[in-house]
């Protein structure tokens, strides 16, 4: 295995009623799709959130692509090549969906639009849309579309089937499978929905009361049964 | 004829003023949630800044550019050193601009005195039949016209406008999309005073130039901002001030301009009670709904 573009060790994260990552390591190759699964409350989102950097870790080690992330803004981890698509996906209400698309190239090696449009033509028949008035599964892309086009060498994927209709969710998963093979593009996942998880990620983490408690290979994650009781314990 | 240009004049100036007297608080509220209670005394630096440069023998544009960038200037040096710690938290930002603005009109008055030596209006009168114009207030509805399409300019169409609209959408989303926000802040917060002073400069001819001036200013300026409300900022500037201006100008023709405050203020009280979101939110309102149908 070459080396890792995401390691993480010891992390330690939460808001002011205490901790809820406690001791998270988990590591990422190049090119790889990892899942995160866990129930709720598990800690997902906090996991999320404090690796790009909008929440600060109070202890442990994020190293991303050669650099050390830890204490870094996120403005400056986003520089860098982490790419983030938040749970409620927070796309700009206001703007349209070609300026939401603009908002995420104005770091170095941002792609072109008509690539992105390529892979979400809906996105291109909205383009002077305003984005608060798109559907949950167009907003879900606009979202996924948006940081996608900064170039990210890591994307950060929050629960993208949240609230999103079957065959979109289906859309996205080959979205990704494509970028993936054809961009090298590595994606770290937190899903609820087992199919995508499925479909998409050729390893997976289950986390559980703030920590990592099982690394599952591509068979056990094949494993429905096996699945529903990492989401349910 | 004569009573209808006369009516339209007066009606300019009063959206003139209150444009001019709000457009910097608009900025800085409407882009970072920031209350700047030290707006009226960037006003007054603004007006002091041009009297200096006129009396020393400036001509009084250059005095005016001069003073808007010198007040930008001073905004950006107060925001790096006070204000940004105070982001998230309005009400500390809210206390720490009223001690700003205590410590200039004071330290104003202690190193100037009680007054400075005014300074001429510049340009001369229009006549149309019994009535005079003056030039300079029609300049200034000129400017205003100007001002609020380089605004719109610089937020529909630039590439810093863009991270402005974004930033103050989502502060959280545009970071992590590698949007640099304190430098948005940063430029906001010095392009919000630079505007106070620029406007404090340009009515510094119309006014008495004293440390206190930027009272005068400050409750018309909120009373333009709350009635605005915070949907479209620059929409909301524009018809808040001319709704306001429409019904005081009728009223201080009829009445004189005592009365014609009280039904400004009357307005404003009414506007508040049926658009509790200030007048821009009739367009968003408009927009939802065509969007759902």
């Amino acid at each position: 295995m070459s080396d890792p573009i995401l390691s993480v060790s010891g992390l330690r994260s939460g808001y002011d009623a205490g901790d809820v990552l406690r001791e998270v390591s988990l590591s990422l190759a190049p090119t790889e799709i990892v899942g995160v699964i866990g129930r709720n409350g598990a800690g997902k989102s906090t996991l999320m959130r404090t690796l790009i950097g909008l929440l600060k870790s109070r202890g442990g080690r994020i190293h991303f692509d050669g650099a050390e992330l830890t204490g870094l803004p996120a403005e400056e981890r986003a520089r860098k090549g982490l790419g983030y698509v938040p749970q409620g996906r927070f796309i700009f209400p206001d703007l349209t969906v070609h300026e939401n698309l603009r908002t995420g190239r104005f770091i170095g090696r941002a792609l072109d639009f008509e690539l992105i449009y390529a892979t979400f033509p809906v996105l291109k028949e909205r383009r002077r849309q305003i984005a608060g008035t798109l559907s949950g599964g167009q907003q879900e892309m606009l979202a996924i579309a948006r940081a996608l086009i900064a170039g990210p060498k890591l994307l950060l994927l929050d629960e993208p089937s949240e609230g999103v209709q079957p065959s979109i969710v289906q859309e996205i998963g080959e979205a990704l499978l494509t970028l993936n093979r054809e961009r090298g593009l590595s994606v770290l996942i937190v899903e609820q929905n087992l199919d995508l998880m499925q479909h998409v990620a050729q390893r997976a983490y289950a986390l559980d009361k703030g920590g990592i408690t099982a690394e599952l290979g591509r068979e056990q994650i094949a494993d429905e049964a096996l699945l529903t009781e990492y989401l349910s314990v | 004829m004569a009573e209808i240009v006369s009516l339209l004049y007066q009606f300019g100036t009063n959206a003139a003023f209150l444009l001019l007297a709000a457009l910097g608080l608009i900025v800085i509220l409407g882009m970072m949630n920031i209350i700047n209670l030290a707006h009226g005394e960037f006003m007054m630096l603004g007006a002091y800044a041009a009297s200096a440069a006129v009396h020393r023998g400036l001509p009084f544009p250059l005095a005016v550019l001069l003073s808007a960038v010198a007040v930008g200037v001073f905004g950006i040096v107060l925001e790096r050193l006070v204000v940004r710690h105070f982001y998230g938290r309005e009400l500390g930002a809210l206390v720490v601009t009223w001690g700003i603005s205590l410590i200039l009109s004071q330290g104003t008055l202690i190193a100037f005195g009680p007054f400075m030596a005014p300074i001429a209006i510049p340009g001369g009168a229009l006549t149309v039949g019994v009535y005079s114009f003056s030039t300079y207030w029609l300049f200034l509805m000129a400017i205003c016209v100007v001002l609020l399409a380089g605004l719109g300019w610089l937020y529909k169409a630039t590439e810093f406008g863009l991270q402005a609209r974004a930033t103050m959408q989502n502060a959280a989303m545009a970071r992590a999309l590698g949007i640099r926000v304190e430098r948005v802040y940063m430029i906001t917060f010095g392009l919000g005073s630079a505007l106070a002073g620029l406007s404090g400069a340009l009515l510094a001819p119309t006014t008495s130039i004293a440390p206190f001036m930027g009272q005068q200013f400050v409750a018309p300026a909120f009373i333009t901002v709350v009635v605005g409300g915070g949907a479209s900022v620059i929409g909301g500037a524009i018809g808040s001030s001319s709704l306001l201006s429409l019904v005081e100008t009728p009223v201080s023709f009829l009445m004189g301009s005592f009365w014609g405050s009280i039904a400004l203020l009357v307005t404003a009280l009414v506007l508040i009670r049926i658009l509790p979101n200030g007048v821009s939110s009739l367009r968003l309102r408009r927009r939802t709904r065509g969007a759902r149908g």
